[in-house]
């Protein structure tokens, strides 16, 4: 290892809030996680990478209590963590904030963050004190927390910070956040690296499970890569050195040497339908569109084979966006015209799959009228027929009878893809389609909406991903407050689209520099 | 090695089945201990009260015939997700049907028109009434475990109103007997070896209903799409299938089924409806489908088990009271409730209209 560090003098030094040793963890024949050892210490940033599937979920889950190993040990605050539970866990110090927020939609913010550690004044509760933490947390995070606001009414930057908030509110000493910034916009990930900057420099330790490579560069102190379960490397960054050189380093660890240069060709096979998309009719025309709150007043046009990107602050209308595309709601007031569609759904665990169902019943999930015969009956062999060519086209596993929950993130969403792809839709809309997903997925899923468009179809790619857009589209609309508020060429900096995002066109951009 | 062991036996016992089955024996023992008698004993005349003698292992089938079509009833709509709480009142009701349109037939109608139109008779007035619950939840997004249980107390109101002001024979609270077209045969019949029990064929209908249904599930669209959506409506809601339509016609369709359970009791037993007869199957049928978790044999298992403490009751019921049963079959289904993670999720799910603004 070239760009290694004197690791045991730095690693050693720093007090280690949580440890692994040994751990393994199986579920079913999958073991996923063998025997990794791992310290992680107060006072850092500790950045955990890999693939989807990588196992960095699992061994963060069995550090927090929430999973127990098979073998091996978990020593917390100094002791080996016994009972294993989460319960214990947050007792020591160590929580664990997960990709999917675990808080109350209808409580308010405060309640929220007491729930479960509530302060009592002779057995009733103490909401002045609670009220008077809580702020105190806030301050000291540098945020404003919207305390009697309902958790349903806010975004999911805020409901992030909540989360964290609410983890401090147990005292936690380690926060494990798993892909923070997966949900995120750029601006919005920046603002929280500064808030988990200014936890780290308070003493606490941070751990961050994350897929993208910049931000391990921008703000890690310490770099954990994983594959396959096991532990690959975990070591300082050292910030006097060649960092783009350990970035790398980090890079082709996380895929394993060799499909690195697979995944960038893919990536910089940009949009090949790009010079017929001009050529192309319309597969969709929106006009004046208003839904809700949360379209105002919204004109779109899409050409056929072409690729045109949605960037755009979470909150910012998307949502509305895909439910008038996708048939759920009618505009209000305006003009959609175009289809049919198919629409690849933001979350693919709520919305997109039914994970406790077989990939046979995903794949074709919502078209069993196509294949029912008159007297309702499934014409079986047709509907395996078209399920096991999709599957096979998907790229993920190709065992129908498989359940979905049992697949990695990026498995399922090729799932989610491919079915939507399958429909032979004039128009493609895809919110996030690699949220969470790892290189080598993303790369698929991005050669896959390349190809609908190569095809003929329309594609419109909503991300808060920004090199996502500019990799695929062929032109980035930016929305904001339920209007397209520019148009922009994909070689837009991400500076010039933030200040769109943000609505500070012509003013200068000072967004969420820490 | 004893930590996964130990693990092994504790997911074992966390399993519906088994929790209810264990608890089930441990409340047996307390209980039998408590009135002095000697739980071995009494387990030892239980069995020769049922399985010991064709004629007891007649009686538990019939018993067991009417929770196996309300079980199978409870069971189609947990599979959507769906609590119905009111196969209750929804036999009730479907019984009441049975006997007055059985018992108004012209006398010689023969059997191939008698039986299926008393029974689509019992069916549709199951359906009818679960179609309230089933409205209130797709138009309004009422909780259907709510509505059920306020619909049984209906049932039960209206169906002694209805007696009392015409339906029943005067002076009774039972209705004419059905005509001899509309009865079902007793098992007896066939096979001398059940004389003088009343198991009917209901139970082989019964049987093969199950089969049928759970068939059903798998090789037809409505069977599937009811189960994708019971594991995740809002993904089907996404795919536009009319989530909530799927929701009422599985409710609709519960209905029709627990009123099938008429065939046990109406039809293959008494011959006429009387106020409170088949009382208590729609609510051991909650039991069953939870038992028997989706299978046609578990289902089947789980209806001769509960008819075997129906039983058994009786046959005990010189040494101890045959009430105890019925605790026995209250423990049996906490038990199982508690373990049975399919129910955790129908109770606690929003309702569906909640899940989509208005906007």
């Amino acid at each position: 290892m070239a760009v290694g560090l004197p690791e045991s003098a730095s690693v050693r030094g720093a007090r280690a809030l949580a440890v692994a040793r040994a751990v393994e963890k199986r579920f079913g024949e999958i073991r996923a996680v063998r025997g990794v050892s791992i310290e992680l210490e107060a006072g850092r940033i500790h950045a955990v990478c890999g693939e989807n599937g990588a196992g960095k979920s699992t061994l963060l889950k069995v550090l927090a209590g929430m999973l127990v190993p098979d073998a091996g040990e978990v020593v917390v605050g100094g002791a080996r963590l016994d009972p294993h539970t989460p319960r214990e866990a947050i007792r020591r110090g160590v929580s664990m904030v997960l990709q999917h927020f675990a808080l109350i939609p209808v409580f308010t913010v405060l309640e929220n963050l007491m729930l479960g550690a509530e302060p009592t004044k002779r057995g009733a509760l103490d909401e002045a004190s609670a009220r008077a933490r809580a702020q105190a947390i806030a301050d000291d995070l540098g945020v404003k927390l919207p305390l009697d606001e309902r958790v349903e009414a806010l975004g999911i930057g805020d409901r992030q910070r909540v989360e964290i908030a609410r983890a401090l509110f147990r005292d936690a000493r380690l926060l494990i956040l798993d892909e923070p910034t997966a949900v995120l916009t750029k601006s919005e990930a920046t603002q929280l690296y500064a808030t988990l900057r200014r936890l780290v420099q308070a003493g606490k330790g941070v751990v961050v499970v994350t897929h993208k490579l910049d931000e391990v560069r921008d703000h890690a102190d310490v770099v954990t890569v994983m594959r396959r379960g096991e532990l690959v490397f975990s070591r300082p960054l050292d910030r006097d050195g060649d960092v783009g050189a350990q970035i790398d380093a980090i890079g082709s660890a996380i895929m394993g040497a060799g499909s690195v240069a697979h995944a960038r060709a893919g990536d910089a096979a940009t949009g090949a339908g790009d010079a017929a998309a001009s050529g192309g009719g319309e597969a969709l025309v929106m006009e004046g569109v208003r839904v809700g709150r949360g379209l105002v007043d919204l004109s779109l046009t899409l050409r056929e084979g072409e690729i045109v990107g949605v960037a755009g602050i979470e909150g910012n209308g998307q949502k509305e966006l895909v439910a008038v595309l996708g048939g759920d709601v009618a505009p209000d007031a305006g003009i959609v015209r175009g289809g049919p569609f198919a629409i690849v759904r933001e979350d693919r665990q709520t919305e997109g799959l039914v994970l406790d169902a077989s990939l046979r019943d995903n794949v074709v999930l919502g078209e069993l009228g196509r294949f029912a015969r008159w007297h309702g009956g499934i014409d079986r062999e047709a509907l395996e027929r078209e399920a096991r060519a999709r599957i096979e086209r998907s790229g993920a596993p190709t065992d129908l009878d498989r359940l979905a929950r049992t697949l990695s993130g990026g498995n399922q969403q090729k799932i989610v893809v491919e079915r939507a792809l399958s429909r032979s839709a004039r128009v493609v809309v895809a919110a996030q389609p690699t949220r969470g997903v790892d290189l080598a997925a993303s790369a698929d899923i991005h050669a896959k909406l390349r190809d609908a468009a190569a095809r003929g179809a329309g594609v419109l790619v909503i991300s808060a991903d920004l090199d996502e857009l500019r990799k695929l589209a062929s032109r980035i609309v930016v929305l904001a407050r339920g209007r397209i508020v520019a148009e922009l060429p994909p070689t837009a900096t991400d500076e010039e689209i933030g200040r769109h995002m943000l609505g500070l066109e012509g003013e200068r951009f000072d967004g969420a520099t820490p | 090695m004893k930590d996964v062991a130990s693990r092994a036996i504790g997911d074992l016992f966390r399993t519906p089945a088994v929790a209810g089955l264990a608890a089930g024996w441990l409340a047996f023992c307390l209980l039998v201990w408590l009135y002095g008698a000697s739980p071995r004993e009494m387990a030892g005349l239980l069995f020769e009260g049922t399985w010991g003698t064709s004629y007891g292992a007649g009686q538990v089938l019939f018993k067991a015939t009417p929770l196996l079509f309300t079980g199978l009833a409870v069971d189609l709509a947990l599979r959507a997700g769906l609590f119905n709480i009111g196969a209750e009142g929804q036999l009730a009701v479907a019984s009441l049907a049975a006997g007055v349109v059985g018992s108004r037939l012209p006398h010689g109608t023969p059997a191939i028109v008698a039986l299926p139109v008393t029974l689509a008779a019992a069916m549709g007035a199951g359906a009818a009434w679960a179609a309230v619950p089933a409205l209130m939840k797709a138009r309004f997004g009422a909780h259907e475990v709510i509505s059920t249980i306020v619909m049984n107390r209906i049932a039960d109101g209206l169906v002694g109103l209805l007696l009392a002001s015409g339906l029943a024979l005067a002076g009774s609270v039972r209705t004419a007997d059905v005509v001899p077209g509309a009865r079902v045969p007793r098992l007896e019949v066939a096979l001398s070896a059940f004389r003088g029990s009343a198991v009917s064929f209901a139970i082989v209908a019964a049987v093969v209903a199950t089969v049928a249904v759970m068939v059903a599930h798998e090789r037809t669209r409505f069977g599937r799409e009811i189960g994708l959506i019971g594991k995740n409506a809002r993904a089907m809601e996404a795919e536009h299938v009319p989530v909530r339509r799927r929701l009422a016609q599985a409710l609709v369709a519960s209905g029709a089924v627990a009123g099938a359970a008429s065939l046990g009791t109406v039809l293959g037993y008494k011959g006429y409806f009387e106020e409170g007869l088949g009382a208590g199957a729609g609510f051991g049928g909650i039991a069953v489908a939870l038992l028997g978790r989706g299978s046609a044999a578990g289902l089947v298992l789980a209806a001769l088990l509960f008819g075997t403490l129906q039983q058994g009751g009786l046959a005990l019921n010189a040494h101890v009271p045959k009430e105890l049963m019925d605790v026995l079959q209250g423990v049996v289904i906490v038990a199982v409730a508690l373990t049975d993670v399919r129910l955790r999720r129908a109770v606690s799910a929003a309702p569906v209209a909640s899940t989509k603004g208005a906007g």
